[in-house]
C-alpha cells in the first residue's frame, strides 16, 4: 500500500502552493473584498488594472491556462454585448462621435460607460474565478465545519454536487444507448432537445430512488452520531499572515468606499 | 443471553395491507455466524431492518412484539448508538458510497470520523482494514468511479473499520459479477475468523453451507425452520419452502433414493468427498 499517501494525512491538507493552502475562508475574504472594490470604484482604468493583476496572479499561482480560458470567454461575451447595447440604449444629441464601424457611428460616452460596466464585472468575477479555481468545495465545507457548521449541512452541499455529476453521467449513458438504438441525439438544438427531454424523468427518478438507501447507508456509517466528530483531513490553522492579508483586503474595500463617497460628494 | 432476541414479532410497512413479518421468534447469540435464506419477498430484508433498528426508527408502520438488543427494547435504543453495535451492508453497491469523499481511503474513514475516533487510531484502523480486505491498491482512487464489486468491497471496509460486534449483511453479492462476488466471499471468509456475530442473507446456498453455524429459512414473512446449518440444509423439504439446498445435499438424497445411501446427507463439497470416499472404502 502507498505509505507515503497514507502518511500525507498526518500533515495538514496540502493543495500545492501557498495560495492554494490559504484557509478557504481567508481566501474568500481576500477575493471577495478585492473583487468588490471594482464594483465600488466602477472606473474602467481601475477595473482593467485589476484584470491585469489577476492574470499576473494566476500566472504566479500556476493556474494561468484554465483561468484565462474561462476569463477570456466571459470577457469577450460581456464586452461585445455591453458595448453594443450601450450604443443603442444611450442616445443624447451632444455625444462625441468616436469611431465609425462600417457606417455605424459609435459615440464616446456610451463606449466609456460600457467599459466601466465591463471592467467592474470583470474586476469582480476575476477574483471569484481565482477563488473557485483554487479552492475545493470540500475544503470550503471543512473550513465552515471548523467554524461550527454541522456535517449534515456539509453533506447536503457536497452530495448535491456529486449528484449533479452522477446525473450528467447517467444522461450521457442513456443518450449513448438511445443513439445505439438509432434515435437521433446529435444535430441542431431542436434534435437535441427532442432527445433530451424524454430522458429527464428517468434521470430524476433514478437519482431520487437511491436516496432512501443512501440515508440507510449513511446511518450505518454513524452519520447521526452526536458529540465529537474527528477529521481525517485537517486544514492548516489560520496563520497571522492570513489574518493580516484579510485585514489588508478589508482595508482596501473600505478605502475604495471612502474614495467613492468622497468623489460622489465632489470632495475629490 | 442472546445478543439479539425477537419475540413474536410482526411488522407491516406503512400503507401496506399485508404483514411483511408474522410472529417471528428467533435469537442471535454472540460470536455465531447466522445465515438467512428463503424466497424473494420472504421478509429477509425486513428482518434485517428490524435487527438494525431501521424498523421502527426509520420505517414507520406497525411493529408488534418485542425486539431486544442486549436485553434492551429496540424502541428505546438511540439509532446513533445502535450503529456502533450493529454494522450493516446491503445489496446495492452504488448507494453505499457516500459520494462526498474523493478517495477510497477517506471513504473508508467516514464512519470513524462520524464516531469521533482520534486521528492516529483512525489512520491505523483504515490502513489495516484496507489491507485486510485487499483494497490497498485502490486507496487513492475516487470511490465514485469504481466498479460495482470494488464499491461493495469499499462499503464493507467502511463498515468493518467501525469494528461493530455484529454485522448484518443483506445479499451482498446479488448485484455483482462473478469476480466481484468472489472478492466479497473472501471478505466474508475473513469475517468468519474474526469472532464477530454475523447475520448473512444470501441466495448462494453453498456459501451458507460453508460458513454458517446456524440457518434460518424464511417464507412469506415467517421463519419456517431454523437450527444448525447441517441439520437444516440437509432437509429435502426445504425445497417445498422455495429455498434451495446445496447440490451435494441433492446428490446425497439421490444416492439414498437409488438405494446407495451415504452415511449422512452432506452439505458441503468437502463433506461429500469424505462421505463418498468412506462409502467406496466399505
Ligand atoms: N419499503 C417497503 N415498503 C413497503 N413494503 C415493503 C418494503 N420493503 C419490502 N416490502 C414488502 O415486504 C415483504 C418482504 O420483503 P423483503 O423483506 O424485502 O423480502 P426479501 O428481502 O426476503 O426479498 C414483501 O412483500 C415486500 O413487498
Ligand atoms: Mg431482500
Amino acid at each position: 500500500m502507498d505509505k507515503e499517501f497514507i502518511n500525507s494525512y498526518n500533515d495538514y491538507v496540502d493543495n500545492g502552493n501557498a495560495w492554494f493552502n490559504l484557509n478557504p475562508l481567508s481566501k474568500l475574504c481576500i477575493c471577495l473584498c478585492i473583487g468588490l472594490t471594482a464594483v465600488v470604484v466602477r472606473r474602467w482604468q481601475y477595473g482593467f488594472s485589476l484584470c491585469l493583476l489577476y492574470c499576473i496572479a494566476a500566472l504566479l499561482i500556476g493556474i494561468f491556462p484554465r483561468f484565462i480560458k474561462n476569463y477570456f470567454a466571459i470577457s469577450i461575451i460581456l464586452f461585445f454585448l455591453t458595448i453594443i447595447v450601450r450604443q443603442f440604449s444611450m442616445k443624447e444629441p451632444d455625444f462625441t462621435p468616436f469611431i465609425n464601424v462600417f457606417g455605424w457611428q459609435w459615440y464616446k460616452e456610451p463606449f466609456i460607460a460600457a467599459l466601466n460596466i465591463v471592467s467592474y464585472i470583470m474586476g469582480c468575477s476575476g477574483a471569484l474565478l481565482i477563488f473557485f479555481q483554487t479552492t475545493e468545495m470540500r475544503d470550503i465545507m471543512l473550513a465552515l465545519e471548523n467554524r461550527g457548521v454541522t456535517h449534515v449541512a456539509s453533506y447536503i452541499m457536497l452530495s448535491s454536487m456529486q449528484s449533479v455529476i452522477d446525473m450528467r453521467k447517467s444522461a450521457e449513458t442513456i443518450l449513448e444507448s438511445q443513439k445505439a438504438r438509432g434515435i437521433e441525439t446529435d444535430g441542431n438544438i431542436m434534435v437535441r432537445m427532442k432527445a433530451f427531454f424524454p430522458i429527464l424523468g428517468p434521470i430524476l427518478l433514478s437519482a431520487m430512488s437511491g436516496t432512501e438507501e443512501k440515508a440507510i447507508a449513511m446511518d450505518a456509517r454513524a452519520f447521526s452520531h452526536e458529540g465529537g466528530h474527528t477529521y481525517l483531513r485537517v486544514l492548516r490553522p489560520i496563520s497571522k499572515v492570513e489574518y493580516a492579508l484579510d485585514a489588508l483586503a478589508i482595508l482596501c474595500l473600505i478605502a475604495s468606499i471612502v474614495w467613492k463617497v468622497l468623489s460622489l460628494t465632489g470632495v475629490l | 443471553m442472546a445478543f439479539i432476541e425477537l419475540k413474536d414479532v410482526s411488522y407491516k410497512y406503512p400503507y401496506t395491507k399485508d404483514y411483511a413479518l408474522q410472529h417471528v421468534t428467533c435469537s442471535f447469540e454472540k460470536g455465531k455466524f447466522y445465515g438467512i435464506i428463503g424466497e424473494n419477498g420472504g421478509g429477509k430484508t425486513t428482518l434485517c431492518n428490524v435487527i438494525r433498528g431501521l424498523i421502527p426508527h426509520f420505517y414507520l408502520g406497525k411493529l408488534e412484539g418485542d425486539v431486544l438488543v442486549e436485553g434492551k427494547d429496540i424502541r428505546d435504543w438511540d439509532t446513533a448508538d445502535l450503529c456502533s453495535k450493529i454494522g450493516f451492508v446491503f445489496q446495492n453497491p452504488f448507494t453505499q458510497i457516500s459520494g462526498i469523499k474523493p478517495t477510497v481511503f477517506e471513504e473508508v474513514a467516514i464512519g470513524l470520523e462520524n464516531l469521533g475516533v482520534p486521528k492516529q487510531e483512525m489512520l491505523e484502523r483504515v490502513t489495516n482494514v484496507c489491507e485486510q480486505l485487499d483494497i490497498g491498491h485502490l486507496i487513492k482512487n475516487n470511490p465514485n468511479e469504481l466498479s460495482g464489486g470494488q464499491r461493495q468491497r469499499v462499503a464493507f471496509a467502511s463498515i468493518i473499520a467501525m469494528d461493530t460486534e455484529t454485522l448484518v449483511i443483506d445479499e451482498p453479492t446479488s448485484q455483482l459479477d462473478p469476480e466481484g462476488t468472489e472478492s466479497v466471499f473472501n471478505i466474508i471468509n475473513t469475517l468468519k475468523h474474526s469472532n464477530k456475530t454475523i447475520i448473512l442473507v444470501e441466495h448462494k446456498i453453498d456459501l451458507i453451507a460453508e460458513f454458517c453455524d446456524e440457518v434460518l429459512v424464511m417464507e412469506n414473512g415467517t421463519v419456517v425452520c431454523s437450527g444448525l446449518t447441517k441439520e437444516i440444509l440437509s432437509q429435502r423439504s426445504l425445497m417445498d419452502h422455495n429455498a434451495a439446498i446445496p447440490e451435494v445435499a441433492k446428490f446425497g438424497h439421490a444416492m439414498a433414493d437409488a438405494g446407495k445411501p451415504l452415511a449422512e446427507i452432506p452439505v458441503t463439497m468437502e463433506e461429500a468427498l469424505k462421505l463418498v470416499k468412506e462409502r467406496s472404502a466399505r
